[in-house]
């Protein structure tokens, strides 16, 4: 028998019972999408914090802290001692932060691989007034060369830039005068920070790029080494370097950006000075979330898969029934010369069927649910994030649980239609 | 030509064995119509399943024009069948939910043949038994003479050169009958090919060249 007849009269004889093929392919169905819908919301938010995240440059950096000893809980091994070299600082909420100092800076700098140490100065202007004269707040962090900015407009400002350059996170450019993200750029925007003796000082800095907004960004605006120590210095006016160098991280840049390269390099900074240290990589800040995003993930496609082995018992009871109804059928057409395996190929074809229809109706309806989706969530809970497309399809996913759905249902029609192939002739002619 | 040597066939095993048949031997010319008569019972459907190639023997052998059957395979008995023979059944056995022309075809589709060559062989078949105008109709819709008349074209339908005819009248009533036997023979005329009838019905039997009596399994009286 020929492929397409095959294929046609397998479809014929679904249709015969309409009713019940119908809800086998509910079952189908069922799996299909609840599969389909949540591989796609994986799709749409690995995807975004791929952007985000992932193009961080993060192969050929290592951020550093210094490792926080646990001195104001109860510790399992007795309260920490005191070390008056390691620097504390009591700011943050009450709790004490062990800081990096210059020198231990200069430490982490003169290990293997690394081509240069950033300590993270945080400055923050008091103010800042665009074209309009308004002042509006805005928290600042500095660009560091080779990670990915998501920008919308513009460029991002360089690291090492004798200018002031700064990037302003979309939204920021119409409340301070502009008259849009594109018209902000190569505009001028004063920053204003305040002295600890309460004198308000100016620096006038350049508009070079916009940015998307993003899920991580802590800041309203990323800025070049020359504007935050511009920032920096106004801020800490008078105060002695003790106070002032105290860094709660430090960006370390590497030569080497090799996966094993930077991995030694992290275990090198993680051991020195007695292990004062602790590096990370992107990778494994992102690790964290990605791995609670696939955990759910995961989770749900085992619902999903729950459903798909309650789908296959369905099918083969399906088919069993078909079989059994169809018993004189197969015996007439095995006395007129069909061969087994084209009768096994033929409820084989069938339970394929019944796969592809349920898994395309599942997917086409995850895809329409998924648009819906989208547009409620573009307009509401993800409104600050741009860019973010939280449901998507790849056509790999598809595929993959098209091929997988169709392969499981197959495997489901194999018993009955082993079944109907070894039906002999006359027995099943003779079937009542 | 069929040629049968010491056909035995036994169901069962051991104490609870049957004899169906036993050292059966007989030759069926080319174009020949022969009817094979018994008592239910008596082994002649066994008789007519083992010519037909649709049950293995227990013993002896059964040769097609001059193929011995018994090494073959399942695969090609299957297309020795799908292309030798025809089959009408007393109780027709067609696809209820299909049309007519689908039901003549079946055999071709079988054989692999492309969907406009038989839908042409079948519309063929169909005039043969003057059936044509019911070509788009569901099998389920015709009187019980219209289905055998369909299945007449379904046997014929692959130009074979043998028709099995199970009781093909026994579910007619006489008047039907006769003239579905009429279009059985007029065809077995006009097309050459063997023809091997099982039936009770003796004027049925009579109108056939040869006559195989069969009773507990063996061949009780040949009549020419």
């Amino acid at each position: 028998m020929r492929l397409l007849d095959t294929i046609l009269s397998a479809n014929r004889n679904l249709r015969r019972n309409k009713m019940r093929t119908a809800l086998t392919v509910i079952a189908v169905f069922i799996g299909a999408f609840t599969i389909a819908l949540t591989a796609g919301v994986n799709a749409g938010v690995n995807d975004y914090i791929d952007r985000q995240l992932g193009g961080m440059g993060g192969d050929g950096i290592l951020e550093v802290m210094a490792r926080q000893e646990s001195g104001t809980g109860m510790p399992s091994g007795g309260p920490a001692e005191y070390k008056p070299d390691v620097a504390v600082s009591g700011d943050a909420f009450g709790v004490n932060l062990t800081m990096l100092t210059p020198s231990d800076i200069g430490d982490i700098a003169k290990v293997k691989n690394v081509k240069e140490v950033m300590p993270a100065v945080v400055a923050s202007p008091t103010f800042v007034q665009g074209s309009n004269d308004k002042k509006f707040k805005m928290t600042t962090s500095q660009m560091i060369d080779g990670i990915n900015i998501d920008i919308a407009e513009g460029r991002a400002p360089r690291q090492s830039s004798k200018d002031y350059e700064i990037a302003l996170q979309h939204g920021y450019a119409v409340p301070l005068g502009f008259k849009s993200d594109a018209d902000a750029i190569g505009e001028k925007l004063r920053m204003t920070a305040t002295t600890p003796l309460g004198i308000e000082k100016t620096v006038t800095a350049t508009i070079v790029g916009t940015m998307n907004n993003s899920l991580m960004s802590q800041s309203g605006a990323l800025v070049s080494n020359s504007l935050n120590t511009a920032i920096h210095d106004i801020s800490t006016d008078g105060v002695d370097s003790a106070t002032r160098d105290r860094f709660l991280a430090a960006v370390a840049v590497l030569d080497d950006t090799s996966e094993e390269a930077v991995a030694q390099t992290k275990a090198d900074i993680n051991k020195l000075n007695d292990k004062r240290y602790e590096a990370f990589t992107v990778d494994d800040r992102i690790g964290v979330i990605s791995s609670v995003i696939n955990a759910v993930t995961i989770a749900l496609i085992g619902f999903g898969a729950i459903a798909l082995i309650a789908a296959v018992f369905g099918v083969a009871n399906t088919l069993y029934m078909a079989v059994q109804e169809r018993t004189r059928e197969i015996g007439l057409m095995k006395a007129m010369g069909m061969s087994s395996r084209s009768v096994f190929t033929l409820f084989s074809v069938e339970a394929l069927l019944i796969g592809f229809w349920g898994s395309l109706v599942g997917i086409i309806t995850a895809f329409g649910v998924g648009q819906v989706i989208n547009s409620v969530a573009e307009d509401t809970f993800l409104k600050d994030l741009t860019g973010f497309v939280l449901v998507q399809f790849p056509a790999l996913y598809i595929a993959v649980i098209m091929v997988a759905i169709m392969t499981i249902a197959y495997l489901a029609g194999t018993l009955p239609a082993r079944r109907a192939s070894k039906q002999n002739p006359i027995d099943a002619l003779r079937y009542e | 030509m069929i040629e049968v040597e010491g056909l035995t066939k036994i169901y069962g095993k051991k104490d609870s064995a049957f004899t169906a048949l036993e050292d059966i031997s007989l030759k069926i010319k080319k174009g020949e119509s022969v009817a094979i008569i018994g008592k239910s019972g008596s082994g002649k459907s066994t008789l007519m399943h083992l010519l037909a190639l649709l049950d293995q023997p227990t013993d002896g052998s059964i040769k097609i024009n001059g193929k011995d059957t018994s090494k073959m395979h399942e695969a090609e008995l299957g297309r020795l069948r799908n292309q030798e023979f025809g089959f009408v059944f007393q109780q027709f056995f067609m696809n209820a939910h299909e049309t007519v022309l689908s039901n003549v075809a079946l055999p071709l589709g079988i054989a692999g043949v492309s969907s406009s060559e038989r839908s042409k062989q079948a519309l063929r078949a169909l005039k043969a038994v003057g059936l044509e105008d019911k070509v788009k109709s569901k099998a389920n819709d015709l009187s019980g003479g219209q289905k055998q008349r369909v299945c007449i074209a379904r046997a014929l339908v692959n130009n074979p050169s043998v028709i099995f005819a199970d009781e093909p009248t026994g579910n007619l009533d006489s008047v039907t009958g006769e003239a579905v036997e009429k279009l059985l023979f007029d065809l077995h005329e006009k097309k050459g090919a063997t023809l091997i009838i099982v039936t009770h019905d003796a004027d049925l039997a009579k109108k056939c060249d040869r006559r195989i009596r069969v009773k507990d399994g063996k061949i009780v009286k040949e009549v020419a």
